[in-house]
């Protein structure tokens, strides 16, 4: 199903999409775009966020794909945290592509 | 243009950019304006350990002096070891084997790579004197 996530919807270039809404964990790719330097760049911006294989390397074979980029959202994060992260993508994404 | 007439002009080029991502998108600029290597060159042996991106680097002895190429599925790892690669390129073995790289700390890369980016950039710089050192003992 899509998601909005925060203001979200003002953005073209990110669309996320989950398979299970009962999770806060965002696992996703970009085509053509390596997740290590969406990592760096989200880095860079004050987001923190997981990339690589997460220990799954024969699931990243099954895919070929050489890892994520994984969001963890917990209880303390706010709407404005997911506006920032998204923000903060889309930057990244406008600097990578 | 001697070798640390090359690190002086990498550490000038940055110094102009106050913040990271500035930096981090001239590194993109370079990664991608990286000339692209063949795909044949693409083997597991020029393979550099230590990276979570892939990175390729081939090395070839020519006149006296090496001639370095890359590539990289990542781009900023692509533009880090392009840096690398305009530093050393037509450099004697020697002066590869016994240069002290320090436009890399002086421009702040070392201090503002994960941990991970900085291993596989200590793994391309041991790779390329590794390489230069080879051609000069043949």
């Amino acid at each position: 199903m899509p998601v909005q996530l925060g203001g979200a919807q003002t953005l073209t270039s990110i669309s996320f999409r989950l398979d299970n809404d009962k999770t806060s964990v965002v696992s996703f790719i970009v085509d053509g775009v390596h997740p290590f330097d969406i990592g760096t760049l989200l880095d860079k911006q004050g987001i923190a966020v997981r990339t690589g294989h997460h220990c799954t390397q024969p699931v990243m074979d099954r895919f070929g794909i050489p890892g994520t980029v994984r969001a963890s959202f917990a209880f303390y994060n706010t709407k404005e945290d997911i506006d920032t992260f998204i923000h903060a993508v889309d930057r990244s994404l406008n600097l990578l592509r | 243009m001697t070798l640390e007439q090359k690190q002086q002009e990498i550490i000038d080029e940055f110094a102009i950019y106050y913040d990271w991502m500035d930096k981090y998108e001239y590194i993109i600029e370079l990664g991608k304006d990286l000339p692209t290597i063949a795909p044949e060159l693409k083997t597991q042996d020029r393979l550099i350990e230590g990276c979570q991106s892939k990175v390729w680097l081939a090395a070839d002895f020519e006149d006296g002096v090496m001639k370095y190429t890359a590539d990289s599925d990542a781009i900023i790892a692509k533009g880090i070891i392009g840096l690398l690669i305009r530093v050393l390129n037509n450099e004697s073995p020697k002066d590869i084997a016994t240069c002290d790289l320090h436009f890399i700390g002086d421009i702040g890369l070392q201090e503002h790579l994960s941990p991970t980016r900085a291993n596989g950039l200590a793994s391309r710089v041991k790779k390329m004197k590794i390489k230069a050192l080879e051609a000069a003992s043949k």
